[in-house]
């Protein structure tokens, strides 16, 4: 044997697999789904929503497998830890819920697709991705995973004009946004010497905390995340999207979209940005009664439920951020906290619209849920609770969400921050009641609304009213849990 | 099973209202027995409560504890004493009577209704027996929601407008307590180390004196003073009462008004002494006014509804100058009048309610002359009148003259100022008494009407049987009261002093 | 009819009831009435639904912000972030 012909023995890198566990069981579902997409049937398309929701509950079973662990993978870029677990539970419960309701819903109008199911959970992808990002350029990645899907799924009702209109200023708003935030992770960059969130917290203890380059870079940062968890001023897209797209989609970008952001940003804020954290706080802060106002007041004037409720999660955004605001360990449990709640809440609300039809088209005007009490008093009692979880209603989990909130806010000094939360909240009363009141005591002219039947949507509603209820009465374990997963950031 | 009466109290009227959702609409018959039944089964066990209680004690009775959500210092506390329970009661009794009350004048939708109705019971018991500031809050918001239903979906014509009204101006009060209730929780912790919301452990911590302990108070009191109504707080009432049907009105002012005076005596005295008797003079002041204004503008009112609601405004005014006199005789004046209030005024929307359901008119200058036509029914709304003007003999003398006693104890002038409003009460009463029921029948409708049937003698009588009990052996009523009322003005006493020592130091 | 003035002060029962209108049960009412229908109902209500109309006027005009164009979107996005950035600029000392 000749040495010098002698192949060295090949090397492989190490590919820590459970780091990316949940991610690969998404990523090889969509696979699967392209694949499943090719064969017969091609008429329906249920099953590939079905072999989704498979993989969701595989990838959830995968997360709860490895709670406990603490591990960094491909040199510190992919993070898990109980943190990413978490929000693994909130990204999978709101897509699972989104699949079920879409099984029915996307058929019906016309939206079916086999793209449409490989898109969600691409999506899914894309947010497990930022959740358990440990370096900037992987929130880069699975945030616009994330977003060209919802870009895409944002016009899947094909035939219709606002669909098209929401997905066209989805991407050219969303593509804007991106700019913003790609040029902010170039400027951290470029005075911290690294992009992983880590590094980059040790660079600035070390003593680059002033720089200015850095700090125009995550104030460019915070601009491509305020984008997406649609605060003030950078909301505008959410009203035109929200009620243009399909409604299921509506909830995947309401829900799963804002989840995987604020966990991209609470690792950046609590990891990276540690050291400025009374700077920032006081940024969330203004934000926070931005987003809460404008939200709040404009959506009194809606006429529309979805855009309505669009309104609505821009303020429940800024109550969000009064978590952020407020810092430590209870403002940041109170907002993974709340991210759970808000998921059931809204996947609940507009899961009640989405399941209502007047004269054969949507019933999305404030006007067609008139009277719904007297035909439907489940439907109208679902969506009350719903509505009064928004409001923050005791015995509802939004109530109990909001109460941490608040308290978090008290408990660091942040007084008048509560006391501007809670007349927001006074004000939303308002128009969620105003519902209430139209499907009670008034009486519908026209053509009868009438509720769809359908076994997934009629599901997804009842494991988010469980959420909702049972979140409202024994709400302590899950605290406790947002409170460990939020262990590590704090160390 | 002695550990949970309380609970059982409290929570039955919810559990039956859940059952009686399951039953078939239309069987509206059954539907209505199984409601009544759950409200006086309610009442049927609420009435241990009574006979168990030991008048000398003054601590809470019947308490029951358990974790609830333990690492936030949540605990699920119950517990009556002498100021609680004659609430609790008050709630069990009228509760039945209104639903009876309610059988023909609800046209719709009886089953939502009597499931309103009990899941209202349940929060207004709650809210009566519930010892942690937490539990409290969840009582207190989750009884918004079914009275906003219960006006506005079988109320009047203009009862959305006043259905809104009543939750945004209870809410943004109740609100603001959450942030105050928060902040207590905090400076309570930081303070002793531990972080609970258990009254009576908050209770006996001195909070220092000064901007913290006002702004608490004033937080707790404005949401109080929305529900009492104190005046300016006042205008949802009326519109409220007027646009509610007969037994969400009689509920209103028969229990959920009381929820603001025993706010102020349960909370705000033992948690705020300092800052509670620094603001007493403004807190008299406005009670003061309240029974004067409510007086007069009462007087005033063509329909009888809003008069009635107005004479509320007046009459609460009267228990808050006995509460904040601060003084036994004021305070046990001040609970004994609730009872009284919610009783007369309770009665005399149930007698409103008859005569609207016979005529539809709630306007005084469509009667007139009712004493020929309905004899029976004009006696007992005579005694009622005469009950709500505070008439020796009556229940609302009893409460009337301990206030006043207390109060001139508290400062002469306010005593006197307060004492016209007996006048001016019966101003407005006995003159919508003569135009009603005096005179000549003036309207032919008027000459055709029916006096009482059964069902509304059964509905009247227990309370006219009780404002007559109370006005002459008031003793059963208020000897309860008494341990506790100088208990609690011990603990006011005490922690002031301890508070000005604190701020000397 | 009265034959002569003092047989009228007595027949009218020295016009006791009549003082007693003018001087106390006339401006009293008058007086309830102006707490009735100018202060409780125009002032107090006044400022409760004033503040009502006032929130809804705000919402009305803060829509009309939401024009539709993307062009005006991206602006607003722009210049909340030139807002941001000046913001933290503005908090880190040199």
């Amino acid at each position: 044997m000749n040495p010098a012909l002698s192949v060295p023995a090949l090397v492989a890198p190490a590919i820590h697999l459970p780091a990316i566990g949940p991610v690969l069981v998404l990523a090889i579902t969509a696979l699967v789904l392209l694949v499943l997409d090719l064969l017969p049937p091609r008429e329906r398309k249920e099953h590939l929503g079905v072999v989704g929701l498979a993989g969701i509950v595989g990838s959830l079973v995968v997360s709860l497998y490895l709670w406990g662990a603490d591990e960094r993978a491909f040199q510190g870029m992919v993070i898990l830890d109980g943190f990413a677990i978490f929000f693994n539970l909130v990204i999978g419960f709101a897509v699972g819920l989104v699949l079920l309701q879409s099984l029915d819903y996307a058929r019906r109008q016309g939206a079916e697709s086999g793209e449409f199911y490989i898109l969600v959970i691409l999506a899914a992808v894309g947010m497990t991705l930022m959740a358990g990002a440990g370096d900037l350029i992987i929130v880069f990645l699975g945030l616009e995973t994330m977003s060209l899907a919802l870009y895409v799924l944002a016009g899947s009702f094909r035939g219709r004009i606002e669909s098209a209109e929401a997905s066209m200023k989805y991407f050219l708003l969303g593509a804007f946004a991106s700019g913003f935030f790609v040029y902010g992770l170039a400027l951290v960059y470029g005075a911290t010497g690294s992009t992983n969130i880590d590094r980059i917290g040790a660079a600035i203890g070390g003593g680059a905390a002033r720089d200015p380059l850095l700090v125009v870079g995550f104030g460019l940062l915070v601009v491509g995340f305020g984008f997406k968890i649609s605060t003030v001023p950078f909301h505008m897209w959410v009203s035109d999207v929200y009620q243009g797209a399909p409604t299921s989609i509506t909830i995947l970008i309401a829900t799963g979209s804002k989840a995987a952001a604020f966990a991209a940003l609470l690792r950046v804020l609590l990891v990276a940005m540690r050291q400025g954290q009374a700077d920032w706080s006081l940024l969330m802060w203004g934000l926070a009664v931005l987003s809460m106002t404008v939200g709040n007041v404009v959506a009194i004037a809606q006429q529309n439920v979805k855009r309505m409720l669009a309104y609505s999660s821009i303020a429940h955004g800024g109550y969000i951020l009064i978590g952020v605001a407020a810092g430590g360990a209870l403002g940041n449990s109170s907002v993974l906290f709340y991210l759970l709640v808000y998921t059931f809440t809204t996947a609940g609300a507009f899961g009640v619209i989405l399941l209502l039809e007047r004269g054969g088209r949507e019933a999305v005007e404030t006007s067609d849920l008139a009277g719904l009490a007297a035909r439907h008093p489940v439907m109208a009692l679902v969506l009350t609770i719903f509505l009064l979880s928004l409001v923050g209603i005791p015995p509802t989990a939004g109530f109990v969400g909001k109460f941490y909130l608040f308290g978090a806010a008290v408990r660091s000094g942040y007084v008048w921050l509560a006391v501007i939360g809670v007349l927001n909240s006074a004000l939303a009363a308002y128009y969620y009641l105003r519902i209430v009141v139209v499907m009670y005591m008034r009486e519908p002219d026209g053509a009868p609304t009438v509720m769809v039947p359908s076994l997934g949507g009629s599901l997804a509603l009842l494991v988010a009213l469980c959420g909702v209820v049972w979140l409202g009465v024994m709400p302590a374990p899950y605290f406790e849990l947002a409170q460990t997963a939020l262990a590590p950031l704090l160390r | 099973m002695r550990g949970m009466a309380l609970s059982l109290v409290v929570f039955l009227p919810a559990l039956g209202g859940l059952l009686i959702a399951l039953l078939p609409r239309d069987r509206e018959g059954l539907v209505k027995q199984a409601t009544l039944a759950v409200a006086l089964v309610t009442f049927a066990i609420s009435l241990p409560l009574y006979l168990g209680f030991d008048a000398r004690v003054a601590d809470y009775q019947f308490q029951e504890r358990r974790p609830w959500m333990p690492s936030l210092g949540i605990t699920y506390h119950l517990g009556i004493d002498g100021i609680s329970l004659l609430l609790v009661l008050l709630t069990t009794f009228l509760m039945p009577l209104t639903l009876l009350a309610s059988w023909h004048s609800i046209e719709k939708r009886w089953k939502e209704f009597a499931v309103t109705m009990l899941l209202l019971e349940t929060g207004m018991l709650g809210v009566f027996a519930a010892l942690d500031l937490f539990l409290f809050y969840v009582f207190w918001e989750a009884m918004l929601i079914p009275m906003y239903l219960i006006i506005g979906i079988w109320g009047g014509t203009n009862r959305v407008y006043a259905a809104v009204k009543f939750v945004l101006y209870t809410l943004a009060g109740s609100l603001l307590m959450l942030v105050a209730i928060l902040a207590l929780f905090f400076q309570h912790g930081a303070a002793t180390g531990t972080y609970t919301f258990d009254l009576p452990v908050l209770a006996q911590y001195v909070l220092p004196g000064g901007q913290t302990q006002n702004l608490l108070f004033l937080a707790f009191a404005l949401a109080f003073a929305i529900k009492v109504p104190m005046f300016p707080f006042h205008t949802w009432l009326p519109d409220a009462h007027v646009e509610a049907p007969t037994p969400g009105s009689v509920i209103l002012a028969g229990v959920l008004l009381k929820m603001g005076t025993y706010g102020f005596l349960r909370f705000c005295l033992p948690l705020f002494p300092q800052a509670s008797i620094t603001f007493a003079p403004w807190v008299i002041a406005l009670a003061v006014i309240g029974i004067l204004y409510g007086a007069w503008v009462s007087t005033v009112q063509p329909d009888i509804k809003k008069l009635v609601a107005y004479s509320s405004v007046s009459h609460l005014g009267f228990v808050m100058l006995g509460v904040f006199a601060l003084n036994p005789q004021g305070l046990v004046g001040g609970i004994i009048q609730m009872v009284n209030h919610g009783l007369s005024t309770g009665a005399l929307f149930l007698l409103v309610g008859m005569i609207y359901e016979r005529r539809h008119t709630r306007l005084i200058a469509d009667y007139g002359g009712l004493w020929k036509v309905m004899p029976a029914f004009s006696v007992l709304f005579l005694v009622v009148t005469l009950s709500s003007i505070g008439l020796p003999g009556l229940n609302g003398f009893v409460g009337e003259f301990l206030i006043l006693v207390g109060a001139f104890q508290w400062n002469r002038t306010v005593a006197v100022v307060a004492t016209t409003g007996i006048i001016f009460a019966a101003v407005y009463m006995l003159w919508m008494y003569q135009r009603v029921f005096f005179g000549e029948v003036t309207r032919e409708e008027n000459r055709r009407l029916q006096d009482l049937t059964v069902r509304e003698w059964v509905v009247l009588a227990p309370v006219l049987v009780l404002i007559v009990w109370i006005g002459v052996y008031p003793a059963p009523f208020t000897g309860v009261t008494e341990a506790s009322v100088q208990a609690l003005i011990s603990q006011v006493q005490a922690k002031a002093a301890a508070t000005a020592a604190l701020a000397a130091r | 009819m009265p034959r002569n003035p003092l047989h009228a002060l007595l027949l009218n029962k020295y016009y006791v009831d009549e003082i007693y209108d003018a001087l106390i049960v006339n401006p009293a009412y008058r007086l309830y009435v102006w707490c009735a229908r100018v202060f409780d109902l125009r002032v107090i209500d006044g400022i409760v639904n004033g503040v009502g109309s006032m929130v809804v006027a705000w919402a009305r005009s803060l829509r009309r912000v939401q024009t539709g164009f993307v062009m005006n979107y991206a602006l607003t996005m722009l210049l909340g972030a030139l807002a941001v950035v000046a913001f933290l600029l503005a908090r880190a000392p040199r």
